[in-house]
């Protein structure tokens, strides 16, 4: 199958799906494919800032060995020639990794994270490292701004990679989740998210927020090529304590639903609250269009949400300070005042409220599970973030009830249950609000079931059309 | 504030005071958070054990 002449004229703007078919039908070559990139990388970055580093040079050269393989044109790995950013806090042999964070300058690993490892085995060209809030704990990400407004901040802590791809400055991204980091930036950007079942991908290599909680994910421009890119990074590696060993599914071929009309829980409690009118409409709306489409609608009620939040905070904190512990005491004053409080702080948090926030987790994954068995669901759908992108420079917002919240605890409110439970969670755009600014919905699945959200995704987007609406830059 | 000095510095944190005053503001949050936790009748309720796939993983299930 030929893709269109006029996007092949612009094959920065392609999917995954479509520039892999454009590269097969040899209507585009990997050179030319890797060199639009770059151009538009050029282009983008002044504004947006989603680069912390740019391997031109390194990815013309695999462009180059991948025409020749395109050329020979047997056996082709399934990625081959597709240029992908890197969150930067994701290991790449002889390209430095930073983590955003003077403490990590100029540090250049000698070998790759398991998930580059496999994404390169699968063809992709490393085009670039993305931003991220430093060491991944916020959701700033600076300095990089939301395409969409650049006024606003693109979410984090992957926000380099939901930018990235949002601004077409990549085909696809990769970021990591502690309690939304993919989801979030997917939102604010207005592309896809996918946090997969926890252990599906390999953390080996990826410098971690919390052992307990990290997962690596793709921010893509479709849900399709959500499926497409998550089958050749799963995988069981043993130097992950936590990798599944489960075989990763066939995404690209064997994504179904479960049954024609699958059943969607729609929560009356906690993830409507407080959610920003214009986002829950859209969201609303969302959850119409996929009734008309065949689903099954049923009302839920979910018990002890409010204790994920709480639990995600002091686990994340006391792990991560944990990881950098001695570092801290070496070089103290190379981390961020924010990134430096964080950490001292975790330190000192009780052992005591450490396992209550592991028997927190506990009741947060036995409520999921029993709303799932109860009613028979497939998924469920929430709105990913309460507000969509908000202004630089703002850290803190007023809730409906008065109080005053930091953003990463609000952007991260609707999110982490889903890191808790571990079950697998897609960000998908649903429409604007009245400022302009992507919203998104959330499709969480049984454990496992990336299958199962990736395709209930595909069929909201068959319906719609936000997924392929541009920034304007 | 002293006693998270003391505390930090017992645990060999460089900390002073005017440190300890941005670490306090961190950590009055987790407290807040493991009050809540706290409350939360959690009596019967164990740890979740987070690395069981790797228990899979060597078959000692």
């Amino acid at each position: 199958m030929e893709v269109d002449q006029l996007d092949i004229d612009r094959p920065h703007r392609l999917t995954v799906r479509d520039a892999t078919q454009a590269l097969r039908a040899r209507q585009i070559s990997a050179v030319e494919l890797i060199t639009d990139v770059l151009s538009r990388i050029q282009e983008t970055e002044p504004a947006i800032h989603a680069y912390a580093l740019v391997t031109a040079d390194r990815a013309l050269e695999s462009a180059r060995k991948a025409d020749e393989m395109l050329r020979r044109g047997s056996d082709l790995p399934p990625l081959i020639g597709i240029p992908v950013g890197i969150k930067d806090v994701i290991e790449t042999a002889a390209i430095p990794t930073e983590c955003g964070s003077r403490v990590r300058t100029g540090f250049v690993p000698s070998v790759s994270a398991e998930v580059v490892v496999r994404l390169e085995a699968a063809g992709a060209i490393v085009i670039g490292k993305t931003v991220t809030h430093e060491f991944a704990f916020g959701v700033l990400s600076p300095p990089t701004r939301c395409p969409w407004d650049l006024t606003c901040i693109p979410g984090g802590s992957s926000g380099g990679s939901g930018a990235a791809v949002a601004a077409d400055s990549c085909l696809f991204a990769v970021g990591t989740d502690t309690g939304c980091s993919v989801r979030n930036p997917a939102s604010i950007n207005g592309v896809v998210g996918l946090k997969p079942t926890f252990g599906r991908v390999s953390r080996f290599g990826v410098i971690p927020v919390s052992w307990s909680l990290d997962h690596v994910g793709p921010l893509t421009k479709t849900a399709g090529d959500a499926g497409l890119v998550l089958e050749a990074m799963a995988s069981y590696d043993p130097r992950d304590a936590s990798s599944l060993t489960e075989h990763a599914p066939r995404l690209s071929t064997e994504a179904g639903l479960r049954r024609k009309a699958p059943r969607v829980g729609i929560p009356t409690n906690y993830f409507f609250d407080g959610v920003a009118e214009d986002v829950k409409a859209a969201v609303r709306r969302a959850i119409a269009v996929l009734q008309s489409q065949g689903a099954d609608v049923i009302e839920v009620t979910l018990t002890d949400m409010e204790l994920a939040l709480p639990a995600v905070a002091i686990l994340s904190m006391v792990e991560s300070s944990t990881f950098h512990s001695a570092q801290l005491r070496r070089t103290p004053t190379l981390y961020e005042p924010d990134s430096r409080a964080r950490l001292e702080a975790g330190e000192l948090i009780t052992g005591t409220a450490y396992v209550d926030a592991q028997r927190a987790r506990t009741r947060v994954k036995e409520s999921l599970r029993k709303v799932f068995e109860t009613n028979n669901l497939d998924v469920l759908a929430t709105p990913t973030c309460p507000l969509t992108a908000l202004p630089i420079g703002q850290p803190n917002i007023v809730c409906g009830d008065g109080s005053v919240v930091p953003i990463v605890n609000e952007y991260a409110r609707l999110p982490c249950p889903f890191n808790l439970s571990g079950q697998p969670a897609i960000s998908i755009p649903c429409g604007f609000d009245s400022q302009q600014h992507p919203v998104g919905l959330q499709i969480i699945g049984r454990p496992f079931d990336e299958a199962g959200i990736i395709s209930l995704a595909q069929l909201y987007e068959s319906a719609t059309d936000w997924h392929t609406m541009k920034a304007p830059l | 504030m002293s006693t998270v000095v003391a505390v930090g510095m017992m645990a060999n944190l460089p900390m002073d005071g005017r440190r300890a005053e941005a670490v306090v503001d961190v950590l009055a949050k987790a407290v807040e958070d493991a009050d809540l936790l706290r409350d939360a009748e959690l009596t019967n309720t164990q740890p979740a054990i987070v690395f069981r796939a790797a228990w899979r993983s060597t078959n000692w299930t």
